[in-house]
Formats: structure tokens, sequence, C-alpha cells
């Protein structure tokens, strides 16, 4: 028995490390290759680092103008996230506490469009935009996603379970108004539900790619995803610098998943399990 | 519990989302399906074509094809992307293993790259003269001569279905594993004093046990993938096998749905071309959805699994 045990876990961590390796490999692939001059990855696979990184940094941040682009990513996704989990919030908070005659029918168009594709109704939504002159204005990535049907959704379920309604009832009793409710006891009630959402707010607008695409042309306003998806304009021969951009792009990321790594997977999951 | 009510207060919480709904979301999707219906430039005045845009859409055959491709890249992705995460989750979660944190991290970490950037990235790995690919293929002596990957349509396909499996597979695992942690132990408890095996518990307890999530999985998998554009899109958007923004590669081979209504739209000012193959899109979607369902119902009550 505990001969074969050591067996299976042996054939486990292999299969395990066999798949870790193809789900990291590219990763480690590109920093090494961000490393070299293009002749240099013409010229076979790399396994070490070269000595082109600063030189590719340089290309990227200085000659592309990725500096501008990397601010312009951060300023609209930080923007969309603190406006999206306060307007969720908000409504998902109304929506688990408190009794109103349409509370059922703003609950079933929250669960309906969480059903509709994402772009069904886009074409007229860039239409709208330029009709509004929010066209080359990144209002329009920032403002439109803070509704999001998902968000309010699980911040309701979150809020029903984890916020006594006593906490409430007190706060009145106190004299606190309404929005200090809110803020000063709820907020802090809920905050893990609200970080989770704030994380992939944060990821789904640093994705952005389509609607940024069609809506956005003047370079300064430029967000990472259109920058990348325009080096090979700037550097149709420099693959050393257009990986240099692929890694620098994937960064804040990495970063924010360091550091709140349960968190963000609590969010992801939170869809299909309950609790 | 007792719910609070304040007349006007749930409604001031409310008005926010509710205003940003209607404004960007409810109106353009009914002012989309109301231009389905209509032929218009954006500038000239609007011409009222009843259904002509998805009689063309049909006639010309570029519904059918993004539509087919759309599929065929979801049927190389979906199923092995569910097996292997799967088997992935049942493994990490297993008592025989003790660094579940380092491998659930390693495997989802592709999750956290921009899809684009795993679209670029990927697209020089898979070139065909400098690709890594091939390198390695050729090294191995699996292949003698170097295969253009993304001048094929269907090898193109291959490769869009590889990347999102590379991208996506952490992801399923996370709800896979969820899944696993929350069968509660008594089930396998009472298996073992019948003498179950590890092959039996996983067959018959975990597997039927993972059912629900498995539906949540393949529908928000479906959903996700007949919506695929930004990995295809680029791809061929730069790089040496550009054939621009919303062509879809080699003979139209990943041309996706999104990437025909982008085409109509944004490329050829088509609007309500464009807007019927998002309407055509999203009942296709509806329709997928609900199938697969009343499929996955329909085997329960079979007994099947």
């Amino acid at each position: 028995m505990e001969q074969s045990n050591k067996f299976y876990s042996f054939i486990i961590y292999v299969l395990l490390t066999i798949c870790a390796v193809f789900t990291l490999g590219p990763f480690y692939l590109m920093v090494i290759m961000s490393s070299y001059n293009s002749n240099e990855l013409f010229m076979g696979l790399h396994l070490l680092p070269g000595d082109n990184f600063l030189e590719n940094m340089k290309d990227v941040f200085v000659n592309a103008g990725f500096g501008r682009y990397y601010f312009n990513s951060i300023y609209v996704a930080v923007s969309t996230t603190v406006l999206c989990v306060l307007v969720c919030a908000m409504c998902g908070y109304a929506l688990a506490k408190f009794d109103f005659k349409l509370k059922k029918a703003a609950y079933y168009t929250i669960l309906v469009t969480m059903m509709l594709p994402t772009q069904l109704g886009l074409i007229a939504f860039v239409w709208e935009m330029n009709k509004i002159g929010w066209a080359d204005s990144h209002l329009a990535l920032i403002i439109p996603p803070a509704a999001n049907a998902f968000a309010v959704y699980w911040i309701r379920q979150y809020t029903i379970q984890g916020l006594p309604t006593e906490i409430i009832e007190s706060g009145r009793i106190d004299g606190c108004s309404e929005a200090g409710i809110f803020f000063r006891l709820v907020v802090p009630f809920i905050k893990p539900a609200l970080g989770s959402q704030a994380l992939l707010s944060f990821m789904a607008s640093w994705n952005a790619y389509l609607v940024p695409l069609v809506l956005i042309s003047k370079q300064e306003k430029y967000t990472v995803t259109l920058g990348l998806s325009t080096l090979d304009a700037l550097y149709r021969a420099n693959y050393g610098a257009r990986i240099a951009a692929l890694v620098i792009g994937t960064i804040p990321m990495f970063l924010l998943f360091l550091v709140f790594s349960k968190s963000l997977i609590k969010g992801i999951t939170a869809g299909s399990v309950k609790g | 519990m007792k719910n609070l009510s304040k007349k006007s207060t749930p409604y001031l919480f409310m008005a926010p989302y509710f205003i940003l709904f209607i404004l960007f979301s409810l109106l353009p999707i009914l002012f989309t399906l109301y231009m389905s219906l209509n032929e218009w430039d954006g500038y000239s005045e609007i011409k009222f074509v009843g259904l002509s845009n998805y009689v063309r859409m049909f006639e010309n055959g570029d519904f059918v094809l993004s539509l087919k491709n759309t599929a065929i890249i979801m049927l190389l992705l979906i199923p092995i992307q569910l097996i292997l995460a799967i088997i992935i989750a049942y493994m990490i979660n297993s008592k025989l293993v003790v660094h579940k944190e380092i491998f659930k991290t390693a495997i989802f970490a592709p999750y956290l790259t921009i899809p684009i950037a795993a679209g670029l990235l990927w697209s020089f790995f898979f070139d065909g003269t400098a690709g890594t690919i091939n390198y390695v293929l050729q090294g191995l002596h699996i292949i003698e001569e170097p295969i253009e990957w993304l001048a094929d349509p269907f090898l193109a396909k291959i490769v869009v279905a590889a990347i999102m499996l590379w991208r996506y597979l952490g992801y399923c695992v996370l709800f896979f594993m969820a899944g696993f942690i929350s069968i509660p132990e008594e089930l396998y408890e009472a298996a073992r004093v019948d003498g179950a095996r590890a092959w039996h518990n996983f067959w018959h307890i975990s597997i039927p046990m993972i059912k629900p999530i498995t539906v949540y999985m393949v529908i928000t998998s479906m959903i996700g993938g007949f919506q695929t554009f930004d990995e295809p899109n680029i791809i061929y958007t730069q790089g040496n096998y550009q054939t621009g923004p919303y062509s879809g590669g080699p003979d139209q081979g990943v041309l996706t749905m999104v990437m025909l209504m982008g085409r109509g739209a944004f490329q050829n000012t088509q609007y309500g071309y464009g807007s019927a193959v998002a309407y055509g899109m999203f009942v296709v979607i509806a329709v997928f959805s609900f199938m697969s369902l009343k499929f996955m119902n329909w085997r329960e009550k079979d007994g099947t699994i």
C-alpha cells in the first residue's frame, strides 16, 4: 500500500510538472527572447538571456512611446475599476437588503443581461459614442463598462450572506444617513467581494481590445493593447523590441496576482460555486 | 432575515447602475436590432430594407463560413480543454500532492496575459521560418521540413485553439478544483467500505458530483468561444502573415463571427449588415446554450452519467 502510493504520487508529480512546463515555458521563452536582437532571434532557440534587453526596453519606451500607452492604460483601468465597484456595490446592496416594488424586475434584468453576448450592441454603441463626442476619448472606455451585471449579481449574493441586517438597523438608530450607512457600515463588511470585483474589472479593462480598436484613433490616447497591435508599423523587423513590449504589457497583471491571488481566484469562480 | 424598507432609498442606490445600463447597453442593443433591418453607411439617409441584410449574410456564405470556423475552433478546443482541466484539477486535489498552490498557480499563470499578447507571442512561436515550434519539431526529427502553420486555413484553426487552450486551461482548472473540494468526504468513506478503488471513486463519485460545474463550463466556454476575436484577429493584423484586421487569415480560415461583424460595420461601414451579423451571432449562442442545457439534462434522466 505504502509502496503503491509513492509510485502514484511520483506519476502525478511528473504529469503535473509536464503541464507546468507547457504553461510556464512560453513565459520563460518570452522573457528570454526579449533580451535578444532580431538577428539573434532568427538564429535558433535561446534558453539563456542575451544582452540586448535594455536596448529593447529603450526602443519600446522611448522610441515607440509605450510610456504614454502605459500611463493611459493604468489611468483607464483604475478609473473604470473604482467607478464599477462603486456603482455595482450600490446596486447589489439595494437588491440584497431592501424590499421595493421593482425588485424582481431589476434582478431579472441583471440575470438576463449576464447571458447576452457582450458584443451584441457594439455597433450602435460605437455610433452613440461618435454622436456624443466620446470617440477618441478615454471616457468611452471608463464610464460604460462601469455597469457590469455580473458584478452586481455577485456583490448581491455576497451581501445577502455576509452582511447582517442588524448592522444597518443599528446605523439607522444611531441616526446615520442612508449614504453614511452604506459607506461606513456596509462597505467594510463586503470588502472581500469588492476587492475581487476590482481585480476582475481591472483585468477586463487592461485586456480590452475591440472597443479601443474601434473607438480610439489618436495615438496619444492609445492603450497598451492598441500599442501592441500597432507595434509592427514602427518595428516591422525588430522582433526583440516587439517581444519586450509583450513582457511589459503582461507585468501589471502578474504583480497584481502575486499580491492578490486569493482574491482574484475567488472572484473568478464566484459565478459557479455557491458561497 | 428581515429586509429593510425605505421608499426611495433603494431606487437611489440602483439609479447609477441602471442609468448607465440603459444608456450604454440597452439602447445600443435595441438600436442595433433596428439597424439590422436597415441599410446605413453612417452618413446618408437610413433606408429600411426589412430582412435583406439577413438574407444577404446567408446568401454570400460569409455568415455560415464564420460560424463554421468558430465551431471548428471550439470543437478543437473545448473537449480537450475540459477533459484536461478535470484531470489536472483532480490530480492537484489528490492527497498525494503536497504542493497544490505551486501547481495551481503555474497552470493558471497564462490567464494573466493579455489575449492579444498571447496571440502575438504564439504567432512568433508558430512562425514558419523562425518559429520555436518548428525548430523543436525539426530538432526532434518529428518533421523534416518546416510547417507553415499560419498559412493554412486548417492549421491556423489549430493554432488559435492551441493559444486559447494555453490561456484558458488554468482558468477551467480553478472551477473544477473548487468543485472537487466541495464534495463531502463521507461519500468517499462510504465507497471505501464497499471496497471501491480510486478509479471507481473518480468515475462514479467525483465526476457525477461536479456535473453542475461541467455544465456551467461547457455553456460559458461556448458563449465565450462563439465570441472569439482577439487571438485570430491579432495574428493576421501584423507580422509575416499579415492579411489585415478583420480579414480572417488564409482563405478566411479563422474568420469568426465577431470578426465578420467588425468587418461589416467598421471596415466597410455597412452598419445594417454588421448589425444583422451581431443578431445572427446572438441567435446562434442562444440556441447552442439552450441545446447543451437540454442535452445534458436529458443525459441525466437517461441515467448514462
